[in-house]
């Protein structure tokens, strides 16, 4: 781009402009810090420890899963002896009380039933009445909170408690995939999903030695760690897990993601399931944004959530929406100053996109060959068609042209200035754009026409930007102070684990 | 706090989970040169050929 034809203000355009790519590039570089992993992990100061472990489970209407996940528990290589499952009922009104009843008698002083007889307050609330329980005798030496339809394979547990060895870890994760089988596009989706966000991020934060987030279907913690704590889990956010995982690194304590260790939970099956789940956890990560105001890109001694590289991971995710909106807006105000230097601004954009992309969806699915199997169409297509024809014409612009130009021809169609302008402000305005048309998929679910709108709309338009969609509304909710409703996502025990 | 070392599976097991587990992580980084060497090379031919 020559200095020549872009004034100051137009380089600024070009910058904002390239706001766009910075969330991409970002999470290239989390891949690459995946890479690192086999020479940066915890693996060497592992020893065979199995400490007296509590298992919580907080339910409410978990009839149709419990059962299993309690006999799987049940089943784990663990002694026996060294573990016992606390479900803490939260007044649940299906037949929850009488499975959990049944299981208790079936493992005795292995199964223990608490019941809230007034419940409904959230998550939290119900683990924090286990957890006063728990905390009363000295028996409990680390404590894993799970959710109530999650299975854990039998290996999962000690591949976990085997970091405990190292007296400076606090907390222990590990690697939830979607279980649904055959499921649906959306649970394929979110099973690619979580090979992204969970097998790589997490992988990057263990090289770079801090957690964004402990699973809340697969956090083990060690009773120092949870005394440290205060013997309780936050209740005034809809994040407690990620202020779990904060507080213990701001506590001079390790968090560790085990990558070997699986569970498998069952993830929603439609797209107003995953919008209720989804805005719940955008919700909780503004209140994390903003009640660590003070910790962001400010190191300290002792943990590593102040450094610039855990900031950049942390805003990229939170704030992709207006960087595409704002790249989106730079773009089509730079194409009304100068239409060259939009078109070239556009073309770096695009070119960089288009990088990230091969190299982030390559890496993904081979992360988790088993997991892509199942899930590598929508791995590919989780920017959306629009955005594939774009990174498409950016790798082979020429080929395009040539297509575009036989097309013409041969329909004798030649299109006027005007058309051919509004369709570059449409791609220009596309990624902003690409927001509010993943709400039409949302919107057209519960209607008739919607089985088949729906997945289309995700498909053309990006799951990602349903992701971002749904980030946005979480600002919107914050803002107006909406209350704070603990919405369940529903299982239905259709997972399918591998034995 | 003190964790309770219960050995009821042999030392040699756990060896030998360790190993795997550090051997895929080592799989995991030859992929990814593997993918960075390819899209190197896709790079070039497209600026070369393509642009």
């Amino acid at each position: 781009m020559g200095h020549d034809f872009l004034g100051v203000g137009e380089w600024t355009l070009v910058v904002l402009v390239m706001l766009g790519a910075v969330p991409e590039v970002a999470a290239s570089w989390q891949f690459l810090l995946v890479a690192g992993h086999f020479w940066r992990n915890d693996y060497d100061v592992c020893a065979p420890v199995f400490p007296r472990t509590a298992v919580l489970i907080p339910a409410w209407n978990e009839a149709a899963v419990i059962g299993a996940s309690i006999d799987r528990l049940m089943s784990l290589e663990y002694p026996r002896q060294a573990l016992r499952v606390y479900l803490v009922d939260d007044a649940s009104t299906d037949e929850t009380p009488q499975v959990a009843a049944a299981k208790e008698v079936q493992y005795p002083g292995s199964v223990i039933h608490l019941r809230r007889e007034k419940g409904g307050q959230g998550k939290a609330h119900t683990l924090n009445h286990g957890l006063a329980i728990i905390l009363r005798d000295d028996w409990m030496e680390a404590l894993l909170i799970t959710d109530a339809d999650v299975i854990f394979q039998a290996d999962s547990l000690r591949k976990m408690t085997r970091h405990l060895a190292d007296p400076r870890v606090g907390a222990v994760t590990a690697y939830i995939k979607e279980g649904s089988r055959p499921g649906n596009y959306m649970t394929r989706f979110i099973g690619y999903e979580y090979i992204t966000a969970q097998a790589a991020a997490r992988r990057g934060q263990n090289v770079l030695g801090a957690t964004a987030c402990l699973a809340g279907g697969a956090q083990l913690h060690t009773r120092a760690n949870l005394l440290a704590l205060g013997g309780r889990i936050d209740t005034t956010s809809l994040a407690e897990d990620t202020f779990t995982t904060f507080q213990t690194q701001l506590n001079g304590r390790r968090v560790v993601f085990e990558p070997h260790a699986i569970v498998w939970a069952e993830e929603p099956g439609s797209i107003i399931g995953l919008w209720k789940q989804r805005l719940r956890w955008a919700r909780g990560n503004v209140q994390v944004t903003k009640r660590y105001r003070k910790l962001w890109f400010r190191r300290r001694r002792g943990h590593r959530l102040g450094s610039v590289t855990f900031g950049v991971f942390w805003f990229c995710l939170f704030l992709q929406p207006i960087f595409m909106i704002v790249s989106s807006f730079s773009l089509v105000t730079l194409y009304f100053a100068n239409d060259d230097g939009a078109w070239r601004a556009f073309h770096i954009l695009w070119i960089t996109n288009a990088v990230t992309y091969f190299f982030i969806t390559a890496f993904a699915l081979l992360i988790d060959p088993p997991i892509a199997r199942h899930t590598w169409r929508q791995g590919m297509m989780f920017p959306g068609v629009v955005n594939l024809g774009i990174v498409l014409y950016t790798c082979v612009p020429r080929l395009f042209r040539d297509l575009a130009h036989e097309t013409f021809a041969a329909t004798h169609f030649s299109p006027d200035r005007a058309l051919l302008a509004g369709g570059i402000l449409f791609i220009y305005a596309w990624p902003a754009v690409s927001m509010p048309a993943a709400c039409l998929a949302k919107v057209a679910e519960p209607h008739r026409f919607g089985r088949f709108l729906s997945p289309l709309v995700v498909y053309v338009v990006g799951y990602g930007s349903l992701l971002c969609a749904c980030t946005f509304a979480s600002y919107v909710k914050e803002l107006r102070g909406a209350e704070m409703k603990w919405d369940k996502t529903e299982k239905t025990g259709k997972m399918v684990v591998p034995t | 706090m003190t964790i309770e070392a219960v050995k009821t599976r042999p030392v040699v097991v756990f060896r030998q989970e360790i190993n795997d587990a550090v051997r895929y992580e080592k799989g995991l980084f030859i992929k990814a040169l593997v993918i960075l060497a390819i899209l190197a090379i896709v790079l070039t031919l497209r600026a070369l050929y393509f642009a």
